[in-house]
């Protein structure tokens, strides 16, 4: 139900009197006329989470997106790469959005594909991995340590 | 004597009445590799030496009385993403062009402990992520048949290399479709276990809560002895399911007399090639004329399976592939001033263009704001997926489909749009996400020449039903045993 | 304006299982770098984790004992971020089902009583530790304590004031150590407190900007970094800044609070639940069986050491605030049954050396059954109190055999009369002047000679036999 829906409803509710045909158009453009006054759009009530998903579907990824997911990622695109993923990610989004289509307000969200639960080990030291073999893959090392640039501030 | 085309269970069988040694077929593999890789580019390495030496000792433990299984002597390879102690495991990723893990995959262990001879790593999509094996570092998989046209993937170089003879039989891994469909593609039979019936300890996680590790091979009673000698629980991976190893010993009287078939009407319809179409009908018409009950059905919540599993995998995988990043093992560019660098370029450098697009496409549907209407609404659709093939199975003993949309494609013709690439694997990908298993059995050619598969779905652990009626299939029909000409031509007699 | 503070705290708990979370790997604090590691806790390609149960037996436990819900269905969830320490990328925690939620703990400052709420409880992994190499001017990568199981212990930011702070935190500790869930050593890193700090006007509800800062290992630390960041806060405000919500750094040398790097500020973690692990079911057997085998809390053993064994509260208080001291103060008691006597040595003698030493309460290996030996020696005159010390110390440093040391070093008190009678005839004799003054009335004199022959006996006779010797030599002269 729409807010505008709602308030109709909410109108005819506390004085009796069916709001139907000509009365109906006539107080739906006076509420709309309200709701543009005080800036109030559908889209502003839903949550902020949905809004941003309203503006991924509708102008695509864009460069600032697609800049933080480089971030969030450790990757570096070239200009032309980031070009070709706002795109492709933008179709495959845009796909994706299918999804709501699917009314799944009263499903479980299915994070593991069976029922089951409580695997466990005991609590039993067992002799670690030579250090050797823990290190002999890695780029650089240094007195029995992972070396990487500094890190400190 | 062409010992190269026998199963592995006929050669297994051989080895023991001594007809022939394991190393004489280990040599005659290692041959065929040589002469027929070069255009089918199924392994990433072979270990010629290692395997010699592996099945000499194998062979004097046959004779000795020692290994039991089998498949004791026959040789075999394994998909790229499963470790293989002190022996590259790169996942056709120049990000890990070079690692050795100091460990092996349970699986490994298994088949060794069977006595497998391991032949060789085989040649994959980059981290198992495509459908083409065409994104591997290593350069793109060939389709026998034809070798213009692609494996299919991910699990491209298991499937060729069984199609094309250069391994008796092999592993992969399925996580939306990845053995199914290069089966269908090379002609070939796979089974993608239920979720938890193999352990997943040692393979190289695209998405954890999907992957499968499953057996490719030139029947259903090879593929069914594979996965009988892998599965079973695993106390290294929480996720495997306390159970006795698989058991199919009563899977192979070709009875399946009023086994109850439902085709899903809605996997039939648009988008479908007629070259698929019609061999895919015609085998659900062979089952019937074996005694199968046939029916046909609704699952309209399939349709939403594909924009499900590419946020779900997508999700699993940007957390999975984060530690790749050069400081541990694999690549790292080597001129970096500063940590950040060290993060972008190795992780910029070591990875392709697929992967990274996963990486983002996952990043993206779990960051702050879009969780909850991308993942966490996927993982409620996963739910009702899940909740669909449970009304099916209540009705129905298995499920009868498609394994692909087409028949393998050329080479390049799709690597250019990804969502076509990914809407190839509509039929697969469900069943992943419900995590029952299936199996791709040969079911005919389309109009090229190209093989194409038959998909059989099963309820969780009832593989055997599965493999009950595949085994019943192929013992009808002869698409299993139809041959690539490279496979008829190089072949090695002894 | 008058301001008040506001603060929340999340503790870290390191436990004392054998073994890491998902791995076997030992938990043991040092060794040398990268030898406590395997594949699982280096998060190499394709390896799994599996839950050490302990770790979940733990948790339970501290729910319980900070008067938390248990979460009957918990999960795991993978936090995403890229550092050095973290080999994964991600760390298993626990952010939309956490094991233990909606708790309480009383604190008493000065008297004043107040609960602090429990947020949350759970369970995650520790991360490993990065070395600064300034020769090289690179960092090295330790993965050691990658994998050692933590508890997060999450309050509601419901303290007003440090000592609140102060006072939580001990009693978070003593309870800890109690469970034998964590053995809470601040300078290994143990035990470390995330602190986030507010101030608003005195009488508001609403929280001003917090600022956070992390990993602070030491009470003392902790209280000054919040009297300097709450002040540093009141003092912006009041020349009209505002305050930045971000990560300060405490330097206790300089003791001051420095804003980090603000890129710190656009974390998003993206968790999600871990798929490699199962979901945690936990129930109402499991809990009523951890209820059964909770040890007794410091609280209820302080009550009962002042019904059942008449110990001050102030003594009782300093008993039970180290789990280690009030075993070793049972144990001695059961034995000899003199409670006062025990306590009296336990916070004399036995407090006095461990400070002299340094020694920390879990680190003390003396034997109780010793203690009341010592006890028993002194009741039945065997020696005296200054011995009796003397011996003390020497069990306490070197784990000596009380009466193998009274024997070897001379300690035992003379009751040999002989003995006492030819040393005070030599007393006697070898002071005339002495004799000579009691002849003429000064009693003093009487009491130099008592001295004297203590003297000569090195204290371990017994008085009342010295005094009855005298008295009788004495007679027999004058």
């Amino acid at each position: 139900m729409s807010v505008q829906e709602k308030m109709i409803a909410c109108l005819a509710e506390n004085t009796g009197i069916l709001i139907e045909g000509d009365m109906l158009e006539n107080v739906k453009t006076r509420l709309n006329m309200i709701l543009d006054l005080i800036g109030y759009s559908e889209a502003s009530e839903t949550a902020a989470v949905e809004n941003k998903v309203v503006n991924v579907a509708e102008t695509g990824i864009d460069d600032a997106l697609i800049k933080y997911l480089e971030e969030l990622s450790r990757l570096r695109l070239t200009p032309e790469e980031e070009d070709r993923a706002k795109e492709e990610l933008t179709k495959i989004l845009m796909y994706i959005e299918m999804l709501n289509e699917l009314d799944t307000d009263n499903v479980d969200a299915m994070s593991h594909p069976f029922p089951y639960t409580n695997n466990f080990r005991d609590d039993e030291r067992k002799e670690s991995t030579d250090r050797e073999l823990i290190l002999k893959n890695a780029p650089q090392q240094k007195d029995g340590c992972f070396k990487v640039p500094t890190t400190v501030e | 004597m062409d010992i190269t085309n026998k199963t592995a269970l006929e050669i297994g069988q051989m080895i023991k009445n001594k007809e022939v040694s394991s190393p004489e077929v280990t040599k005659a593999m290692l041959e065929n590799i040589k002469s027929r890789d070069k255009s089918v580019n199924a392994f990433i390495s072979v270990f010629e030496d290692e395997a010699m030496a592996q099945a000499e000792k194998v062979q004097s433990d046959i004779d000795k009385g020692n290994i039991a299984s089998p498949l004791a002597g026959v040789p075999m390879a394994i998909k790229d993403n499963i470790c293989t102690k002190d022996r590259l495991t790169s996942c056709g990723s120049k990000m890990l062009y070079n690692f050795k893990p100091p460990y092996n995959a349970t699986v490994t262990d298994k088949l060794e402990s069977g006595g497998a001879i391991v032949l060789g790593k085989l040649n994959m999509d980059e981290f198992a992520m495509g459908g083409s094996t065409e994104t591997s570092y290593f350069g793109a998989a060939h389709n026998p048949w034809d070798t213009d046209r692609v494996t299919g993937g991910s699990s491209g170089g298991s499937a060729a290399s069984v199609s094309a003879e250069e391994a008796i039989y092999a592993l992969g891994s399925d996580t939306g479709g990845s053995i199914r469909q290069p089966c269908s593609f090379c002609g070939v039979s796979g089974i993608k276990p239920t979720y938890g019936g193999v352990s997943r300890y040692g393979l190289v996680a695209f998405a954890s809560s999907l992957d499968q590790i499953g057996p490719i091979g030139r029947d259903i009673k090879d593929c069914a002895e594979v996965l009988s000698l892998i599965s079973g629980h695993d106390p290294k991976d929480s996720t495997s399911v306390k159970r006795a190893p698989y058991d199919f010993s009563d899977c192979f009287d070709g009875n399946i007399k009023g086994m109850k078939i439902g085709i899903p009407t809605n996997y039939f319809g648009k988008g479908l090639d007629e070259d698929v179409k019609k061999p895919v009908l015609e085998s659900a018409e062979t089952l019937k004329k074996l005694g199968a009950e046939i029916e046909e059905f609704e699952m309209s919540i399939v349709d939403y399976a594909i924009p499900t599993y590419y946020v779900l995998a997508c999700a699993e995988a940007s957390s999975n592939l984060s530690r790749y990043d050069g400081i541990k093992y694999g690549y790292r560019n080597r001129d970096c001033e500063d940590l950040m660098e060290v993060y972008l370029t190795s992780r910029s450098e070591g990875f392709g263009m697929e992967v990274k697009r996963r990486i983002m496409l996952g990043s993206f549907v779990l960051s702050s704001g879009y969780y909850d209407a991308y993942y966490n609404k996927s993982l409620k659709v996963r739910g009702l997926i899940k909740k669909s093939f449970d009304e099916a199975f209540s009705s129905y003993d298995m499920i009868l489909s498609p394994v692909a949309p087409t028949v393998a494609y050329k080479i390049g013709e799709n690597s250019s749009d990804p969502l076509k690439m990914y809407l190839g694997d509509i039929y697969t990908v469900s069943v992943n996400l419900a995590g029952i298993p299936a199996v791709s059995v040969p079911c005919g050619f389309g109009k090229n020449g190209m093989p194409v598969g038959l998909q059989l779905i099963g309820n969780a652990f009832e593989e055997n039903k599965l493999v009950k009626a595949a085994y019943a299939f192929q013992r009808e029909t002869d698409f299993h045993l139809k041959k690539p000409e490279i496979a008829l031509k190089g072949g090695n007699a002894q | 304006m008058n301001y008040q503070m506001v603060v929340g705290l999340e503790v870290h708990v390191e436990l004392s299982t054998k073994s890491k979370i998902f791995c076997s790997c030992t938990t043991e604090f040092g060794g040398e770098p990268n030898t406590h590691v395997c594949p699982v806790c280096s998060g190499m390609p394709g390896v799994l984790p599996v839950l050490n149960k302990k770790v979940v037996d733990f948790a339970i436990r501290a729910g319980l004992a900070t008067n938390c819900e248990i979460t009957r269905y918990n999960k795991f969830d993978r936090k995403n971020y890229f550092y050095p320490d973290l080999p994964k990328a991600y760390q298993v925690s626990q952010l939309y089902l956490p094991i233990c939620r909606n708790g309480k703990v009383e604190i008493d400052v000065n008297g004043d009583k107040k609960f602090i709420g429990i947020h949350e409880i759970h369970m995650e992994e520790d991360a490993g530790k990065l070395v600064h190499d300034p020769w090289d001017d690179c960092t090295l990568v330790d993965y050691n304590r990658c994998g050692v199981p933590l508890l997060e212990i999450v309050s509601e930011p419901d303290f007003r004031s440090a000592d609140e702070v102060i006072a939580y935190l001990t009693k978070l500790r003593e309870t800890m150590m109690y469970l034998g869930v964590s053995d809470c050593k601040m300078q290994e890193g143990s035990m470390r407190a995330d602190v986030n700090i507010s101030v608003m006007p005195v009488g508001s509800n609403k929280f001003g900007t917090r600022t956070e800062m992390k990993n602070m290992n030491s009470f003392k630390a902790i209280y000054r970094a919040i009297n300097y960041e709450s002040q540093r806060q009141i003092e912006l405000l009041e020349a009209g800044g505002v305050v930045t919500q971000e990560t300060r750094r405490w330097d206790d040398n300089k003791d001051a609070s420095f804003a980090m790097r603000s890129k710190e500020n656009a974390q998003d973690y993206r968790y999600f639940p871990e798929p490699d692990l199962l979901p945690i079911e936990i129930s109402e057997d499991w809990i009523n069986d951890t209820l059964k085998n909770m040890p007794e809390l410091p609280e209820a053993k302080r009550a009962r050491y002042i019904s059942e064994f008449g110990l001050s509260e102030y003594d009782a208080s300093v008993i039970t605030a180290e789990r280690q001291i009030a075993y070793i103060f049972e144990e001695a008691t059961a034995i000899c049954n003199k409670p006062k006597e025990v306590c009296n040595y336990v916070m004399g003698e036995l407090m006095r050396l461990m400070s002299e030493t340094s020694t920390l309460a879990e680190e003390l290996e003396i034997d109780p059954k010793k203690i009341a030996e010592i006890i028993e020696l002194v009741s039945d005159g065997k020696i005296n109190r200054t011995a009796a010390k003397e011996v003390f110390e020497a069990v306490f440093r070197d784990n000596a055999e009380p009466e193998k040391y009274i024997e070897e070093h001379d300690l035992a008190m003379v009751d040999n009369s002989d003995e006492v009678e030819r040393i005070v005839a030599d007393v006697i004799a070898s002071n005339p002047k002495s004799i000579e003054d009691i002849r003429s009335g000064k009693a003093k004199a009487r009491g130099f000679l008592v001295g004297q022959t203590m003297k000569a006996l090195k204290g371990k006779a017994n008085p009342q036999t010295v005094n009855k010797i005298l008295d009788e030599k004495l007679k027999e002269i004058l």
